[in-house]
């Protein structure tokens, strides 16, 4: 089995799968409130298009799209709406959220209009309807990023794409569900994948797969076989961080680098996340719109596993009925919303499960450590494991004395979260990066004002 | 429930921290000074305490005047702990107190501290003092001692370089009958605490690049520079210029290659760089070797470097993804 | 004798050509000057060097002789330097024979008086300046709307007008120049150019219902509305539970201040706002 990798950097942390790696997806209890915020996605937020004491089903628009690069926002239960306001997000942002109280029968009941399957021919069926059906369902990236798919699936008609890749890697440390739904719902992914094959007509499709997860592996392997799909084949990652990176993938599995600055469909390829191919299987088959996802609850949990949850569930509710609470309340030193690596620390628990909420991972001061910034010892270590190629170190320091005019480099930051893992005296590179990035911009908008003054 | 703590991405940190690090150093140097002990007496353990010693009274002395906070905590961190034991190993074993506590402070106020700090000097710390005490007090820096053993008394003698540089052609002559190139290695000739032992400082060497913490590409490229650059000069008379074996197994050359050369903070960050710098380093000591005043030129050739780290590191930046 | 004498000749001849090269040297440069020179209206030197040279940018410009030679090229005089205030205004007015315009004197007002007055969800660890705690959108503050009191204003500000004190902004209105630096700087634009003679403004940006915002700051503007109410000037504008007062109708009456039950509203005495803690005598001045 030859394995690939990328070209540059990467760095291997300890995984730490083993706590919910194998466990059988379960679903998470419906909570008695939940709250959708109608900024889920990237591009522009969705419009609320319901009111205060309005009576709501599950599958109901309770957002428009704003624009063509949005997303539509659904309900995920049935019951009332209690209130608009704006309100503290898992990201961290303050949005204008619906809070509605759930009516947990009629949500049971109401829910059962999605677990027929329907017959759908994906050759018969145009891809104009596909896409169609995908935007219907407000279907946004799984991986984290949360970008409208179909935006992806419509890239401008002078880019080709040749390829397709689904991104199975899940590198982030902690986090298997992806590894779950890929056991779980193997076939159901393939179809999927035909589906997306149908709208973007890819010659070649690879499932790219971290050789941490053989048996996942294996079993494409013999689904892929089985389902007769010549073109697509499975191709196995050397497990490094961050090899989900779409860039990373891109370059391990086809060789290609996207160039500075520019996407992937600038070299021919479109990569997925499982999990979002999954819910286009979803939205084609059972006409069902993105209300629910996989997340890894792990970490100093009781009981860590992969869950079902449904969009606005508060993040207390899944870790108590999902996992059982945490082992110790008092030595919970953190939350995140999403992998150790790149996820977001919360600050309440009472915020909401959203579109691009991966894993929920509780840290307590074992696993925690947080030191002050220290002075940069020159290591280099950070400029070795960059998979982009930059030197943090560097863009660091221009950040710190604002010299905008060194800053062009940080744009291509992709923000994995190496360098400052590996730095040895805690310098959080990852954040002085990520104010580079605006320190740049400021200083370009004035350059560009000093331009058109002249 | 406690607060929750919030940070930025990422939540998790790798294990080898500044300390690990540098204690790391430390440990790979300990087999050297140990062997320097054995072989030079209770005055290299005197040099070696005494370097200790006032080195982590100045680190703390320096950090107090800067106001800073967890001043233990710094002092401890290693650093100070590692120059003052390079120190150590380049002074020879009778050095009387005052002068290694004189390199302490040189080293450790002067170099380290004015600079800012850590990760903030220039210069190598153990090596600008080292130069600065073989300036100023030339008699007692150039008292080597004969590794007679401990107890032994002390037996001064001239170092294998010292005599290639004032005696040349009888000098190598002296030298090549005298000992082999095995002796060089395994540390039987007279010379500062820690050229004595090659091969346990190669030792140490090796420990640290299975931790990762110094790369080949510094320590190696100095030392196939130096042996090529040398070479040359052999091959075409062997009488007035000494084995290039003999150059890369003496003096401060091992010492100086993989533990003065590779300190990070003084060293450039970039694997193009590291190259550059080392065969520089190579050929700047093969000639103060060679045809300078002095008899042993690493030093001056690794502080010349490090004046230009800043630039190397400019200019070889790394190719990024994508271009 | 003779040794001096021999002396002296080297002497001399080291002066005459030393001096001889002064000399060519000097008339070189003298002709350089000519054929170098450039043409500039002297106008714009006499204004540059009654301008304060802060090279603020606060006038629009980038620097003080840009700002000399734009008024001499444009001469239009409602260009304005702030830190030299309506005065230099005058004095460039008569230095280039023209009329001088009419500007109000403008100050920085932070609009938040929370600090330790309102809450914090979580602990912030990190890189603490306000910039920072922006990007990431990991702040401790409870209040969505309010100041950090990290200080990004305080080390921006050329003059020594701004400071953090009980963890809030606080602008010397004495001092401030009107330059924009701290509005700029602000990552949640809490800091707004008022009038200076405008004495009353309302310290709360929280657009967020009035039972939110008592949980989160003792001081915030709940959107009760009194303060409209009692108004009879018509000079307090409320939107999304936040009450403003408008400049141009207020006449600094204070009859909105008695009224606000939180004491959101606040009244600026000898150019420093008399914010809640302020008031309070050993208020801790942290930047």
């Amino acid at each position: 089995m030859l394995k690939s990798t990328f070209n540059l950097g990467g760095i291997h942390p300890p995984e730490n799968k083993k706590y919910s790696e194998g466990k059988k997806i379960e679903d998470i209890s419906l909570p008695e409130q939940i709250s959708i915020n109608l900024n889920q996605h990237i591009g522009k937020k969705a419009k609320a298009v319901v009111e205060k004491k309005q009576e709501i089903s599950v599958g109901d628009i309770l957002g428009e799209a704003d624009g063509f690069i949005s997303a539509l926002v659904h309900s995920p239960v049935s019951g009332t709406v209690k209130k608009i306001e704006q309100k503290m997000t898992a990201a961290g942002m303050v949005e204008s959220t619906l809070t509605i109280d759930v009516n947990i029968e009629k949500t049971t009941e109401d829910s059962k209009k999605y677990e027929t399957k329907k017959e759908v021919d994906i050759d018969q069926t145009s891809k104009e309807d596909l896409l169609k059906m995908i935007q219907n369902a407000g279907i946004v990236g799984q991986g984290g990023a949360t970008f409208p798919m179909h935006v992806k699936l419509s890239p401008p008609p002078d880019k080709k794409v040749d390829t397709l890749i689904l991104n199975g890697a899940e590198c982030e440390p902690y986090l298997t569900a992806d590894h779950q739904l890929m056991l779980e719902n193997a076939d159901a992914i393939l179809l999927g994948v035909r589906i997306i094959q149908k709208i973007s007509n890819v010659t070649q499709i690879f499932i790219g797969i971290e050789e941490n997860k053989p048996d996942a592996i294996k079993l494409f392997e013999e689904r892929i076989s089985a389902a007769g799909m010549e073109n697509c084949k499975v191709s196995p990652l050397k497990t490094k961080y961050p090899q989900g990176g779409e860039k990373q993938l891109i370059n391990a599995i086809t060789g290609r680098e996207v160039p500075s600055g520019k996407l992937p469909f600038d070299v021919g390829v479109l990569v997925q996340n499982v999990g979002t191919i999954f819910a286009v299987y979803e939205a084609v088959f059972y006409e069902k719109p993105f209300i629910d996802r996989i997340t890894t609850i792990t970490g100093f949990v009781k009981k860590p596993g992969n869950f079902r949850i449904r969009m606005g569930t508060p993040f207390a509710h899944a870790i108590e009925d999902g996992a059982g609470g945490f082992i110790d309340e008092e030595r919970v030193r953190s939350v995140v919303n999403g992998g150790p690596m790149m996820g977001k620390s919360i600050r309440q628990l009472d915020v909401s499960v959203m579109k691009g909420t991966s894993g929920i991972v509780a840290l307590s001061d074992h696993e925690f450590v947080y030191s002050e910034e220290g002075p940069c010892i020159r290591c280099g270590r950070c400029i070795d494991i960059c998979p982009m190629g930059l030197m943090p170190v560097t863009l660091a320091d221009d950040t710190i004395i604002k010299n905008g005019a060194e800053l062009l480099d940080s744009l291509d930051c992709i923000e994995c979260g190496s360098c400052s893992y590996v730095c040895p005296t805690s310098r959080k590179l990852v954040h002085w990066i990520k104010i580079g990035k605006s320190v740049y911009r400021t200083w370009k908008q004035k350059e560009e004002s000093y331009k058109t003054d002249q | 429930m406690r607060e929750l703590i919030l940070t930025s991405a990422p939540h998790v940190r790798s294990g080898s921290q500044l300390k690990n690090i540098m204690y790391d150093v430390a440990l790979a140097l300990l087999p050297a000074t140990v062997w320097s002990v054995y072989k030079f007496g209770m005055p290299a353990l005197n040099v070696t305490l005494i370097a200790i010693a006032s080195g982590l009274a100045f680190e703390a002395i320096a950090l107090y005047m800067q106001r800073k906070k967890d001043i233990v905590a710094i002092t401890f961190d290693g650093s100070a702990i590692v120059t003052a034991l390079l120190l150590a190993l380049n002074l020879p074993s009778n050095s009387p107190a005052w002068l290694v506590i004189t390199g302490s402070f040189v080293a450790i106020i002067i170099t380290k501290h004015t600079f800012g700090g850590l990760g903030y000097n220039i210069f190598n710390p153990a090596l600008v003092a080292r130069v600065f005490l073989l300036i100023s007090f030339p008699v007692q820096m150039t008292k080597w001692v004969a590794p007679n053993g401990f107890g032994a008394d002390a037996q001064t003698a001239a170092t294998p370089l010292d005599l290639i540089k004032t005696e040349g052609a009888a000098g190598i002559e002296k030298i090549t009958s005298q000992y082999t190139n095995l002796d060089f290695f395994l540390g039987n000739t007279p010379g500062s605490m820690g050229e004595v032992s090659g091969a346990l400082l190669l030792l140490g060497a090796l420990y640290l690049m299975i931790r990762k913490v110094i790369t080949w590409e510094i320590p190696i490229t100095i030392m196939a520079t130096l042996f090529a650059f040398t070479g040359i000069f052999y091959l075409v008379n062997d009488a007035e210029y000494a084995s290039p074996v003999l150059h890369i197994l003496s003096g401060g050359a091992i010492l100086g290659a993989f533990f003065m050369a590779t300190d990070m903070v003084t060293s450039p960050m970039t694997r193009k760089g590291m190259i550059i710098f080392g065969v520089s380093i190579g050929i700047i000591t093969g000639l103060i070797r060679l045809f300078g005043g002095y008899p042993e030129g690493i030093s001056f050739a690794i502080i010349i470097m490090n004046a230009l780290v800043p630039i190397i590191d400019k200019y070889t930046k790394v190719k990024k993804f994508g271009t | 004798m003779n040794d001096i004498m021999n002396g002296w000749e080297e002497i001399v001849i080291t002066a005459i050509s030393l001096s001889g090269i002064a000399f060519l040297a000097g008339i070189a440069l003298y002709y350089a000057a000519k054929v170098f020179a450039v043409e500039e209206d002297p106008m714009v030197e006499e204004i540059n060097d009654i301008l304060p040279g802060a090279n603020c940018g606060a006038c629009g410009v980038p620097g003080c002789m840009s700002f000399a030679e734009k008024v001499v090229k444009t001469k239009d005089m409602s260009l304005y330097c702030p830190v030299g205030g309506q005065e230099l205004s005058d004095d460039i007015a008569d230095l280039m024979g023209l009329e001088a315009i009419e500007q109000d004197k403008m100050v920085a007002r932070v609009m938040c008086q929370g600090g330790h007055s309102s809450t914090r969800t979580g602990e912030y660890r990190g890189i603490k300046t306000c910039g920072a705690v922006s990007t990431i959108h990991q702040y401790d503050l409870t209040c969505p709307y309010g100041c950090f009191g990290y200080g990004d204003c305080v080390t921006s500000c050329d003059f020594d007008a701004i400071h953090i004190v009980n963890g809030v902004a606080l602008v010397d209105e004495e001092k401030c120049t009107a330059c924009d630096a701290c509005v700029v700087e602000c990552p949640v634009n809490i800091i707004e150019m008022q009038p200076y003679d405008k004495t009353v403004f309302i310290a709360c940006k929280s657009i967020d219902a009035g039972g939110a915002v008592k949980k989160y700051c003792d001081v915030g503007c709940t959107g009760c509305k009194k303060c409209v109410k009692a108004c009879e000037h018509e000079a307090i504008h409320f939107d999304s539970f936040l009450a403003t007062i408008l400049p141009d109708k207020c006449t600094n009456c204070n009859d909105c201040v008695d009224k606000c039950d939180t004491d959101t509203i606040v009244i600026t005495k000898d150019g420093i706002a008399q914010i809640k803690d302020k008031l309070v005598e050993n208020a801790e001045v942290n930047v």
